[in-house]
């Protein structure tokens, strides 16, 4: 005869344990793949220096916003090219307090590239950027011929 | 209703982003640096409080703008709070605090008593 432990039968006594069990795990992976770090998960955050992006469109242009804290305007480079805006530059670490070095250190630094696919039509004549407290914003204009059109049908 | 209030301020940084630090020494203080980019420097708060050092921060502008629709949308949380232990070789009535660039700068001197002291040999 073969022994049940204890704790197993337990576990049978509540079906719905394991139920529960399965979704917690399909949370934890949906958070990390769809990049929800909340507080909690501070050590999965990714491994990689990545600026986080924002991307907003309307009919007459679009909105770039992307967390740079810490890089200097002059490490900034961006160029648009087709439908394609990449961003990319280096973070330097900062050099005035060496002595002991760092005790801890979570910041990642060096260079970094993202490149984002845009809704076709961007005036690429017209792009602005500005940086500020560590916020880079493009601001996208399209073009006059991109934009949708409003055509007005008389009914007879 | 002082509780309530304070609920709802807590309420806020349940979904606070915890900002990424690193920690520096030297013989006279320690340095924190905080990467908290799109704040405004009066909607940053640091709190010394029983040892601990509260950072925080609100307001970043991540709404949608009007008119627009959100093609990506990574930078999900307006508020940063992160706490940390100041323990006892920090005087916290000389914690200064910079914020430029999306960073924020803590200066921490250390207490005079775990300072290197210089004894003159007679």
């Amino acid at each position: 005869m073969a022994l049940i432990p204890w704790k197993s039968r337990e576990a049978w006594s509540d079906p719905f344990r394991e139920l529960e069990q399965i979704q917690n795990t399909m949370n934890r992976l949906f958070d990390v793949s769809l990049g929800r770090h909340t507080g909690k998960e501070l050590m999965a955050w990714d491994t990689e220096w990545d600026p986080a992006v924002d991307v907003y469109d309307s009919k007459d242009a679009i909105v770039v916003k992307a967390d740079l804290p810490g890089v200097n305007k002059e490490d900034i480079d961006i160029s648009v090219l087709n439908d394609t805006l990449v961003i990319k530059g280096e973070k330097k670490q900062e050099k005035e307090v060496k002595e002991k070095g760092s005790i801890r250190s979570e910041r990642f630094y060096g260079s970094f590239q993202r490149a984002i696919t845009l809704p076709g039509g961007v005036d690429t004549g017209k792009v602005t950027a500005a940086y500020k407290n560590g916020v880079l914003e493009l601001a996208l204009p399209k073009k006059e011929d991109a934009k949708p059109k409003q055509i007005k049908v008389d009914v007879k | 209703m002082r509780y309530m209030q304070e609920c709802r301020d807590e309420q806020q940084y349940r979904e606070a982003v915890i900002p990424r630090i690193t920690i520096m020494e030297t013989d006279s203080a320690v340095v924190v640096k905080a990467e908290m980019a799109g704040l405004q420097k009066e909607n940053i708060n640091v709190e010394a409080h029983d040892g601990n050092l509260t950072i925080r921060g609100k307001a970043k502008d991540t709404a949608i703008p009007d008119g627009y629709v959100a093609l990506y949308q990574e930078r999900y949380s307006p508020v940063y709070s992160r706490t940390l232990t100041l323990g006892n070789q920090i005087d916290p009535e000389k914690i200064s605090a910079v914020y430029e660039q999306g960073i924020l700068t803590l200066t921490m001197p250390k207490t005079e008593k775990v300072l290197p002291k210089k004894i003159p040999v007679l």
